[in-house]
């Protein structure tokens, strides 16, 4: 008796490599060899291992090893809890934000950090052209990334930036589409460029807001340290530099700033401003802090805001009430107290309907 | 055991995207069998850590090659074959190593001999077998029964012939068997 084969095609079958003509075999001989049923049996019983629970665990704790030993080596990669204490962003005179809390809220709303990738060529060639990377927030909630060449970013609601895989080797440009405060690392031989449908940013290591949504009719940068220069779509001639605590104000819709009749871009530049007493209370960058900030806002613009931070969509049934202007703060306050508040110093009417808000008389 | 389309999906994000949660899942779903590959070569679960986190990070940063491998599983146990064997050379304790040395470790079996129709004393025999096995036969049998490779991904990693492989868990099992065998004719008595 040929006991060789007989274990040869157990094992083929207990592995999962037998083919049907092999365990055809098997049955055969199994029936020739009825003393090898019981053995059979028993191995086919204890063929089968559990997974030891604990080694999960044993996983993970070799992972933030490794993030760890490849963070050392300047591998951009994992920015566990630590790090992001550590990243927070101070203002000149040192107070702390709470990044933690909005870190939390920003993973409780569902950030979407897509990650995206497209090709160029047309034609096919599956190469390695350069892809694209991508972090995007919804409506609703803000993310914070770190770049590759050590940049911070933190993306409020309804925003987008992108940058091509090869960010950070030769060239450290981005596109932003929507909010989003920078913390640039220094780094001489690379500027790094901000480009946004009406302006591009150009700076080599500051601290600055850049504001800058599609459906907005204003573009501004706010700059907290450093210096920055901005240059306007359409006008590569001129440059605009920036100092601390000034911000520039990009409009395409000349009725905003000017009364200028012309489609070209319309510029000002401003100083930054404060929604409180204290000196760090910047309007600008108050959404860092997980707060909603207005000062004379009209009812229009601060819906549209309202929109992206909620992620709810508000509109005027009567178009009288988009004039209304209002200043205050949002914090903790959900959508209905929000508009709660707004009515005790204005009168209008609301309804909603999940996410949708209908303004009335 | 595996799941191929986890892996390739793990594998494109991480090519594509940089996608670190794929990673991280890549990470957890290979350490602890590739950890215990690594042992096998460099005898020493520190060393091994290190080897496969190696490894992983050779992995992250070619991550842009990813795409091309054919056969995730099999590269990653190729790698840390050849890294585990690389360190064994720097710390000039060995030239080279071969299957016939490596000293395998098995997965401690979490299993109820009630629910195995065997008696706990059954269950340490057969343990024991498959312990004194040669290391040839032990690591093959390792790799399929625990990590569920395939006899053609074996071959490939531990660079032997299916025809090897079909004969050293035939070896194995014949073996298991015998103690069985021993067993029942004891208890039948």
């Amino acid at each position: 008796m040929n006991n060789k084969r007989i274990w040869e095609l157990i094992g083929r079958k207990l592995a999962g490599e037998a083919s049907a003509e092999e365990l055809q075999e098997l049955e055969g001989l199994l029936r020739e060899h009825p003393d090898l049923h019981f053995p059979v049996e028993a191995i086919s019983n204890i063929w089968k291992t559990t997974p030891d629970p604990a080694e999960r665990a044993e996983g993970e704790e070799a992972h933030t090893r490794l993030i760890n030993r490849m963070q050392e080596r300047g591998i951009s990669i994992g920015l566990p809890a630590e790090e992001q204490q550590a990243a927070v962003f101070q203002l000149e005179d040192g107070k702390r934000r709470s990044w933690l809390r909005y870190v939390a809220a920003a993973a409780v709303a569902g950030v979407l950090i897509a990650a995206a990738a497209w090709w160029w060529q047309p034609s096919g060639k599956a190469a390695h052209s350069p892809a694209i990377s991508e972090v995007a927030t919804r409506n609703g909630s803000r993310t914070s990334v770190q770049l590759p060449d050590g940049s911070h970013v933190w993306l409020n609601a309804g925003s987008k930036l992108t940058y091509g895989k090869d960010f950070g080797n030769n060239n450290r440009e981005v596109n932003l589409s929507g909010e989003a405060f920078f913390d640039i690392a220094k780094n001489a031989d690379y500027p790094f460029i901000i480009h946004t449908a009406r302006m591009d940013v150009k700076v080599l290591g500051t601290r600055f807001n850049l504001k800058a949504y599609p459906g907005d009719k204003i573009t501004e940068a706010t700059l907290l340290q450093g210096s920055i220069e901005a240059s306007l779509k359409g006008r590569p001639g001129e440059r605009i530099i920036l100092k601390p605590t000034e911000k520039i104000l990009v409009s395409d819709d000349s009725s905003a700033l000017h009364t200028l009749k012309t489609n070209e871009p319309v510029m000002a530049v401003k100083h930054l401003t404060y929604y409180a007493e204290q000196e760090d209370a910047i309007v600008e960058t108050s959404w860092m802090e997980n707060k909603l900030v207005f000062r004379d806002e009209s009812f229009a613009s601060l819906a549209a805001r309202m929109e992206r931070w909620y992620g709810v969509t508000i509109q005027f049934a009567d178009k009288q009430k988009e004039e209304l202007r209002f200043t205050g703060v949002f914090a903790q306050e959900n959508i209905q107290q929000a508009l709660q508040a707004l009515q005790m110093t204005a009168a209008f009417n609301y309804t909603i309907h999940g996410t949708e808000i209908i303004i009335n008389q | 055991m595996f799941h191929a389309n986890d892996i390739k999906e793990w594998q494109r994000r991480i090519s594509l995207y940089d996608d670190e949660v794929a990673y991280r899942e890549l990470f957890l779903h290979f350490y602890k069998p590739l950890q215990k590959f690594a042992v096998s070569f460099v005898k020493s679960a520190e060393t091994a850590e290190e080897v496969v986190s190696d490894v992983f990070i050779s992995l992250w940063e070619r991550r842009q090659q990813l795409e091309n491998v054919n056969n995730l599983q099999v590269y990653m146990y190729v790698s840390v074959k050849n890294t585990a064997l690389k360190y064994l050379l720097r710390q000039k304790k060995q030239s080279a190593i071969t299957i016939d040395e490596l000293s395998v470790e098995l997965a401690s079996p979490h299993q109820d001999p009630e629910q195995m129709l065997l008696t706990a004393e059954m269950l340490t025999r057969i343990e024991a077998a498959i312990e004194g096995l040669p290391p040839r036969c032990k690591i093959i049998f390792k790799l399929i029964r625990e990590d569920g490779l395939k006899y053609k991904e074996i071959a490939e990693i531990l660079n032997v012939s299916v025809k090897t492989i079909d004969n050293q868990l035939a070896v194995a099992l014949a073996k298991i068997a015998r103690v069985l065998n021993v067993q029942l004719k004891k208890s039948s008595r």
